[in-house]
């Protein structure tokens, strides 16, 4: 089909400039160039990350967090890895085997910085993971009672499984990298899923950067969420390649009766929704969101008369409500409010998940209104390609509810305040795929007046993206960081600590609870304390064995609750002269208070 | 007579069938050795989803990879979460079975003739 420039809207239109399907517009040499200019650029890029890493702990850091932290040789790879991709991207024919290779490089680049600069794994939650997995290991069964997420141990049961049959009993090796791997896994499935969609060619790619530059919402730490996400990935995929046969584009409208038999073989067919069951099925007891919302995808597919099996949606929403009544009991009976107590409080969800998080010091506003820059950009850049495809090829609202449809999840509850969180990022594949188009479309574009703005215009694009999701993974790093001597101050505190006792913290940014689960009780007083500011006398009404007070804590008391500098060790003076605490571990920034024998408690 | 070249699906089979057979060496003579947490676990996220996802045709690297991994992942959660909740925990057993399994399909797909590669047109038009 050929365009009609005087009907599109400008961009839309192909330019003789950069379409490969017109030979005579690209000069030969350009061409010879673009060849070895693009691995040259990649190599380059992936050198200056190297050289440019340093080791940063979390008290070097501000509110800005990492960012500010990173040296000009560093911030300059990501541009250049860009312009390769660009480059490559709109040659005579894009060398698939490199643009693999410069997508693991981003991966690298994007997903790699905090593991490859800080001295431990970030994220508290990820060690806690670790204990939850340790204690099946050990036990062999969940521990009852102790915490929501043994409801749905999948994940847990899986790490505890390779932890035994691997004879290792520490499996804290692996959170450093996890969120590189993960995240790269989820990419492998975002290229899955854009070229059963899109076709394997440049579009393709363009969603797989697209989703990899703004994926910010750092949920591929060592957690269910993680890991579920990445079956959810193949999942669509499979679904998207083997069971989708959308109507021909000039079909507006196809609906549940108008569904067509994919082109496959029935053994495929079998085979793919076969495989979908048996990722469903490790979903239903591994996570709580991620099956309801592969459900909810599945059932707009059906509605929208792309999917063909009609059964798949409702085996899997059943298959989620079925672990949910029966496998998630304990959960519910204490916390049946937490789920269905906020139902069509559209209001409670965003003011928990947007308005109240906004509190902090001006670097903590910053970064939140980075991401909220970054997520209102991939919505615009949805929303225009999901236009350019309404006017140029298909008429089809498919991929737009798709799209649209996590959100959904605001209706039903606010899910501790991330709902908004957890809804872009399940929003963000099929939001990227749209994203392509319009992406696509700025590289095909004649209204940019030269050939060299063209492609610039992309690639400042994308480095914009990139950038900004790097400071917004790294922005909470100043408390949500360790290092190695933070780790030693809790290692001496479970050393020391007897059955029964417990392990306290002052703010939740701390690497409790993943050792010694159900033995050694860990408390953050941050979350017991109802006016932080007078975290003194929460300190001593909480009266936890052993107090570890790191420089991470320090931070997230001025960061986030405006704090002066110094006033954990104001506090630790404060506990030490009452004769409630006494100090009994200060290295390199790590301290330990041991309650003192026959103290009251408060 | 010239010897037949490998196809990709085959080379791909031969390395995880080496991968599958040491898990299952290292796991039956419980050999202790950091390394052997990497190799189980670079076995249990790749093998038996890949020896399921290579019964499909020739598809796209990426689409026959994402499957293996979710569906190694899928059955490693399975295997786990069934012994947790049936309340009988052999690890090192279910290991070795899922290898043993594991690595006759992967035999398989050494020795059978190739499925032909298919590959429908896009959902999205251009």
């Amino acid at each position: 089909m050929t365009p009609d420039t005087t009907t599109t809207i400008p961009f839309l239109a192909v330019p003789e400039a950069i379409n490969p399907s017109t030979p005579t517009a690209v000069s030969d040499r350009w061409k010879a160039l673009n060849r070895s200019v693009t691995p040259a650029l990649a190599a380059l890029s992936v050198i200056l990350w190297l050289v440019g890493l340093h080791p940063v702990t979390p008290g070097q850091m501000g509110s800005l967090g990492l960012i500010n932290q990173l040296s000009p040789i560093l911030l300059l790879s990501y541009p250049i890895l860009l312009a390769a991709v660009v480059l490559e991207l709109v040659a005579d024919r894009p060398r698939e085997r490199l643009l693999t290779a410069y997508a693991t490089a981003g991966v690298l680049l994007v997903y790699g910085l905090q593991p490859a600069s800080e001295e431990t794994a970030r994220l508290s939650v990820a060690w806690l993971h670790v204990g939850f997995a340790q204690y099946i290991a050990a036990h062999g069964q969940v521990l009852n009672g102790y915490d929501g997420r043994f409801s749905w141990p999948g994940f847990f049961s899986l790490v505890a499984f390779v932890s035994r049959a691997s004879g290792q009993t520490d499996m804290t090796p692996l959170l450093q990298w996890a969120p590189a791997v993960l995240a790269g896994l989820a990419v492998l499935g975002m290229r899955a899923l854009a070229t059963a969609v899109l076709g394997s060619e440049r579009r393709a790619w363009i969603a797989t950067w697209l989703f990899l530059l703004t994926q910010w919402t750092e949920q591929d730490y060592f957690s269910p969420q993680a890991v579920t996400y990445v079956l959810m990935l193949g999942g669509l995929a499979l679904t998207a390649r083997y069971l989708v046969r959308p109507l021909p584009a000039t079909s507006p409208r196809a609906g549940l009766r108008g569904r067509l038999v994919p082109l496959d073989s029935p053994l495929d067919r079998l085979l793919a929704q076969a495989a979908i069951l048996l990722i469903a099925l490790a979903l239903a007891p591994s996570h709580q969101l991620t099956l309801f919302v592969l459900g909810g995808l599945l059932l707009v597919m059906l509605l929208t008369g792309w999917l063909w099996p009609a059964w798949l949606p409702w085996v899997v929403l059943i298959l989620s409500l079925l672990w949910f009544c029966l496998g998630a009991k304990d959960f519910w009976k204490d916390h049946l409010d937490l789920v269905i107590g906020h139902v069509g409080q559209i209001n409670f969800s965003v003011q928990q998940g947007l308005s109240q998080r906004f509190v902090g010091d001006g670097g903590r506003i910053v970064i939140l209104t980075v991401r909220v820059a970054l997520t209102c950009t991939v919505g615009l850049l949805a929303a225009a390609g999901w236009w350019s495809l309404h006017r140029r090829t298909t008429r089809s609202w498919t991929l737009a509810l798709l799209a649209i449809a996590p959100f959904g999840l605001i209706i039903l509850q606010s899910y501790g305040g991330e709902v908004i969180l957890r809804s872009y990022l399940f929003a963000l594949p099929f939001a990227a795929i749209l994203a392509s188009v319009a992406v696509d479309a700025l590289l095909t574009s004649t209204w940019l007046d030269s050939r060299r703005t063209a492609l610039a215009v992309p690639v400042v694009l994308l480095t914009a993206l990139g950038l900004a999701t790097v400071t917004a993974r790294g922005g909470n790093d100043a408390y949500t960081s360790f290092s190695r001597a933070d780790l030693a101050a809790v290692d001496y505190a479970y050393q020391h600590a007897a059955d029964g006792q417990t392990v306290g913290a002052l703010t939740a940014d701390l690497p409790l609870g993943y050792k010694r689960i159900g033995a050694v009780r860990p408390l953050t007083v941050e979350a017991t304390c109802p006016d932080f500011a007078a975290i003194d006398a929460c300190v001593v009404a909480q009266a936890s064995d052993f107090l570890v007070v790191t420089p991470s804590q320090e931070n997230a008391g001025q960061i986030l609750y405006g704090f002066p500098a110094g006033w954990t060790s104001q506090l630790i003076h404060q506990l030490v002269t009452s004769g409630k605490y006494r100090l009994v571990y200060d290295q390199n920034g790590g301290r330990v208070l041991a309650e003192t024998l026959g103290a009251p408690h408060g | 007579m010239s010897a037949r070249i490998p196809t990709t699906r085959q080379v791909v089979a031969a390395t995880l069938a080496l991968l599958t057979l040491l898990t299952g060496v290292l796991t039956a003579a419980d050999f202790h050795t950091p390394l052997r947490l990497w190799i189980t676990l670079a076995f249990v996220v790749l093998a038996p989803g890949w020896a399921l996802a290579a019964y499909f045709p020739a598809a796209e690297p990426a689409l026959t990879w994402s499957v293996a991994v979710s569906l190694s992942i899928a059955l490693g959660i399975l295997v786990a979460q069934t012994m947790v909740s049936v309340g009988v925990w052999y690890p090192t057993g279910a290991l070795l079975v899922l290898v043993g399994l594991t690595f006759a399909a992967l035999v398989n797909h050494l020795v059978r003739r190739p499925v032909p590669s298919s590959s429908p047109p896009p959902l999205v038009p251009r």
